[in-house]
């Protein structure tokens, strides 16, 4: 069968790659079609002839490109005035500025306080401008250069992802290939993605989630009709679960430059969206460290990974790039805090990164404020504390950050202040936490179907499955005819 | 030939109840389509009696999947129409769109959007977010224009008002006003053009094509009444100029036919008015435009009064026809030689034919009836007065009838001003053959002694013919074929 996927960003691929390379295995045709002109395949997808990369068009060609983003990211703003977004002020900036931004063609701008203007609209009024805005995208036709890309690549299932980014124009290709009958499906990115971006503005086939929380948030925030619904696992966490570490404790030490003998403390760094000032937090947080009464909390080699995204900010100016010794995995670590015990240590990595497993594994406790790795370090099987931070208003201000808060039958412990935060490091160091819940977190967070069952061939059979009803129709798309006499 | 003229409400036909009859007379036959709504007004007895009239229930709303959505999407464009940059200063009128705006969207004339500004915390109610002076630049105006065009273009033509068209088969089909915000007349636009049917916009008043909702589809012909109102369709909403027909306003023919019902002496009795006294008469303007206006008309007088020159005029005070009640329990004898002249006819006013027409001088903020005047030849004075500046210069069309516009309304800056102003008037200082020329253009663009009715009738008539209605033409095939 013939499969093609479009993402936004080729790069994104690297959250299911294992599945595409599954596919592919099996002997299917898979076309990686992104639409950020990227076409260099790499990791296992670069090895197998039956992957092949393309060029997908990036937006509709016709009359209502411009339009559409309006009325989609017009949409997507309103999700954000809901009660249940009460306190989410970033995403609903966030929206605001996007939806401003395509009736300007961004040439102009509002005070991010006025995306709160309409916030105490009843639901009731609410509700009938998203059913108004609803019945327009039902307006909105196939496009035709996009069902010309589609008529071209003949798949027998398209597979799009991320789908739900504020205003996107994969909403088209569902449309084209709902026009042409072919079997349509979305991959969710991550976790946080189905709660924090856009909406689902038209629902594919198939909608394949990381887990029963995901499955609820399809169905209440997206409208997914359940049986559309396919529960998989987290895919990009599969190479992340075959890993082992890949330096002893010494070697790592030594390439981090502490101490073996301490306990080791990792703060996870955030994104910048969700929180803009981590650095001052986390010299604050170094602080009240160092303050502890309990000598070894205090003493305790602290090890700040920054975000990938923005982690040139981080370093000092002196900083040192270390190899890993049999890998050669390569990270810079530098001491920007005047702290010996304190260290910047990152890697380029984003995915089943050796760097990260390693730094998760030989801490003894995990801290950040609001970031995937959280759940790389549950993986990993280590206790993961968060503080309550003002600045940061991409915690409570976000539906995701609230998962995987133990209170919610997550793994993360919630501190409202650093001396509890501490009281709850120091237990930690002394071997006591919840080992159990945060196996149990991880199973159903991102393997429900099993913490030794991978989740790329369970997200192949499910695209497997959907393409064989396009054959099982046997619906032959018709030649393109064009220009034929 | 058969003519169908929708309207939403009985008394639009005021308007037009001229072209009616003379197309009726002219041997076409006339349907008035309208939804029955149980507080219309009756339609005048020349009419109703006329054997070529008929009258029709017709559908008011869609029945289909867009029932709410199109009138909804339509007032929020009508709403973005007051963010564009002719209309930044018509505060009163985006804030007008705004309200429509929060009743589309809460479905009830009983509740209200509500919201606090984030920068000052002051509370908003429906239109007081058209205070805010969101503007759009040029690039989102058309980013909108675009949206809106796409998705009218979207809107599917109604099932129910096509059937009722199929049944009526006419040869041209009539609408007005509208421009209503959210304008569910759009759809009979659409069904006729959907079937066929030429469908023609005669323009209802002087001021719909700057203080309404915007057409939202393109009729085949809009009959306007000037120049002015041509450049608006053009400009504002994209009218190709061949589709515009400027015709004159027949509203005004027959207020051109009458005469004084009464002398001066019986008409200044009749209102205690001193007979050797000139008189300036007070036009009212809509609440709309002035809100309650009888403190302003009592602080007038007696600021005039304070002039020797204006000392012993009379002063009538003719409150606008829809905002009676405001005045019922003003006692104007306090200030002497004052009379009120109470009316409720919006259309070819006997009492407002005679007061004008035993005037000196008319003074008025910003309403129709001060074109009546100027078509009596008097002169027309207008002042800004503190208070109203959102009905008077936050309005466009205010200016179309200022003399410095080629009107003939003489504005002044301050009462001190107005007050010379309207002592020059009533003795006799001012041209009242540049009064008719201005009114002349507004009204009759044809020629003074031309008459607008024969001509919007003509012009409905052509357009019929030069496009012929394909239902009706399918009509005549069919039965010629039947026989």
């Amino acid at each position: 069968m013939r499969i093609l996927f479009v993402v936004n960003r080729l790069a994104h691929v690297r959250h299911f790659d294992r599945a595409v390379r599954l596919l592919a295995d099996r002997g299917h045709d898979v076309c990686l079609a992104s639409q950020d002109d990227d076409v260099e395949l790499w990791g296992v997808l670069a090895r197998q002839p039956r992957i092949r990369a393309m060029v997908a068009p990036r937006n509709r060609g016709d009359d209502w490109g411009a339009a559409a983003t309006m009325v989609r990211r017009t949409r997507d703003y309103l999700r954000y005035l809901h009660p249940r977004y009460a306190s989410a002020n970033l995403l609903r900036e966030r929206a605001f500025e996007k939806m401003i931004g395509s009736v300007s063609d961004s040439a102009e701008t509002l005070g991010p306080e006025w995306s709160e203007l309409l916030l105490r609209v009843p639901k009731t009024d609410q509700k009938r401008l998203d059913v108004l805005l609803a019945k327009l995208e039902t307006a909105i036709p196939a496009d035709s250069d996009i069902d010309a890309f589609l008529t071209a690549q003949r798949p027998d299932a398209l597979v799009l992802s991320p789908m739900v980014g504020i205003g996107f124009t994969q909403a088209d290709f569902v449309k084209s290939a709902r026009a042409l009958g072919i079997p349509s499906a979305m991959l969710v990115f991550s976790w946080d993605n189905l709660s924090n971006k856009g909406l689902i503005h038209e629902m594919p086939d198939r909608v394949l989630v990381w887990n029963d929380i995901q499955l609820r948030e399809a169905i209440k925030l997206h409208k997914c009709p359940e049986h559309r619904i396919v529960i998989t696992g987290a895919p990009r966490f599969d190479e992340f679960f075959d890993m082992q570490p890949a330096s002893t404790r010494a070697e790592f030490c030594q390439l981090a430059g502490l101490d073996p003998v301490r306990p080791i403390i990792t703060y996870l760094g955030s994104s910048k969206f969700v929180a803009a000032a981590e650095q001052a937090f986390v010299t604050r947080w170094i602080a009240a460290i160092r303050s502890s009464a309990d000598p070894a909390l205090a003493g305790a080699g602290l090890l700040i990974r920054p975000h990938p995204a923005g982690e040139k900010n981080w370093h000092a100016d002196s900083s040192t790039d270390v190899r890993w010794p049999k890998v050669g995995e390569k990270a810079t670590v530098s001491r920007p805090f005047g702290d010996d015990r304190a260290v910047v240590m990152n890697s380029p990595m984003q995915n089943a990164d050796v760097v990260l497993y390693d730094t998760v594994h030989h801490s003894a406790a995990i801290v950040g404020l609001n970031t995937s790795a959280e759940i790389e370090a549950a993986i990993v099987g280590r206790p993961v504390f968060t503080i309550l931070d003002s600045n940061a208003k991409g915690q409570q201000g976000t539906l995701h950050f609230h998962y995987l808060l133990r209170a919610r039958g997550g793994h993360v412990e919630l501190a409202e202040n650093f001396d509890q935060h501490a009281a709850q490091l120091s237990d930690a160091l002394a071997g006591t936490y919840g080992r159990d819940a945060i196996a149990a977190f991880v199973q159903r967070f991102v393997r429900p179907h099993g913490l030794d069952m991978p989740v790329a061939p369970r997200v192949a059979d499910a695209i497997e499955a959907l393409a064989a009803t396009h054959e099982a129709d046997a619906v032959q798309l018709k030649p393109d005819t064009t220009g034929v006499v | 030939m058969r003519i169908l003229f929708q309207l939403p409400r009985t008394n639009i036909l005021r308007h037009f109840d001229s072209v009616v009859l003379a197309l009726a007379d002219a041997g076409h036959d006339v349907t008035i389509a309208t939804p029955g709504k149980s507080n219309d007004f009756p339609l005048p007895q020349a009419v109703t009696s006329h054997p070529r009239i008929a009258t029709r229930i017709c559908p008011e709303v869609r029945e289909d999947a867009w029932k709410d959505a199109a009138t909804d999407f339509r007032t929020l464009v009508d709403c973005g129409h007051y963010l564009e940059s002719p209309f930044f200063e018509a505060e009163k009128l985006r804030s007008r769109a705004f309200r429509a705006v929060a009743q589309a969207m809460t479905g009830d004339k009983t509740r209200h959007l509500t919201a606090r500004c984030p920068t000052c915390n002051t509370k908003f109610v429906d239109g007081d977010f058209g205070n805010l002076r969101p503007s759009l630049g040029d690039a989102a105006a058309q980013r909108l224009h675009n949206l809106a065009r796409l998705v009218e273009d979207a809107i599917p033509s109604d099932p129910g008002r096509e059937h009722f068209l199929q049944e009526e088969a006419p040869d041209v089909v009539l609408v007005s006003p509208l421009v209503r915000f959210g304008s569910e007349q759009s759809d009979w636009v659409k069904s006729a053009k959907a079937l066929g049917i030429p469908v023609g916009f005669p323009v209802f008043s002087w001021d719909n094509l700057t203080t309404k909702g915007v057409i939202h589809v393109e009729p085949d012909r809009i009959f306007v009444w000037n120049a002015v109102q041509k450049r608006e369709a053009t400009e504002y909403y994209g009218i190709p100029p061949e589709k515009v027909v400027v015709t004159g306003a027949p509203r005004f023919d027959s207020f051109m036919e009458l005469r004084p019902s009464v002398d001066r002496a019986a008409y200044c009795r009749s209102l205690n008015l001193d007979a050797a006294a000139p008189i300036v008469t007070y036009l009212c303007s809509s609440e709309f435009v002035a809100g309650h206006e009888v403190a302003f008309v009592e602080q007038w007088i007696e600021e005039i009064r304070t002039d020797p020159r204006l000392t012993s005029c009379n002063v009538i005070v003719r409150p606008h026809p829809r905002s009676v009640r405001q005045w019922s329990e003003v006692d104007l004898a306090r200030h002497g030689r004052v009379g009120l002249s109470l009316s409720r006819v919006l259309n070819a006013d006997q009492s407002l034919y005679d007061a004008l027409y035993h005037s000196a001088a008319v003074v008025g903020l910003n309403t129709s009836a001060q074109i009546e005047a100027g078509i009596l030849g008097k002169p027309v004075l207008t002042l800004l007065a503190p208070g109203f500046e959102k009905g008077q210069q936050g309005t466009l069309h205010f200016r179309y009838l200022l003399r410095e516009e080629g009107g003939f309304v003489e504005l002044a800056n301050d009462l001190a001003e107005h007050t010379a102003h309207l002592a020059r008037a009533v003795t006799g200082g001012y041209d009242v053959d540049e009064i008719r020329r201005a009114v002349e253009r507004f009204i009759r663009p044809e020629g003074w002694d031309r008459p607008a009715t024969p001509i919007l009738a003509n012009a409905i008539t052509d357009m019929a013919l030069e496009k012929p209605s394909v239902v009706r033409r399918w009509l005549h095939s069919a039965t010629r074929g039947g026989r």
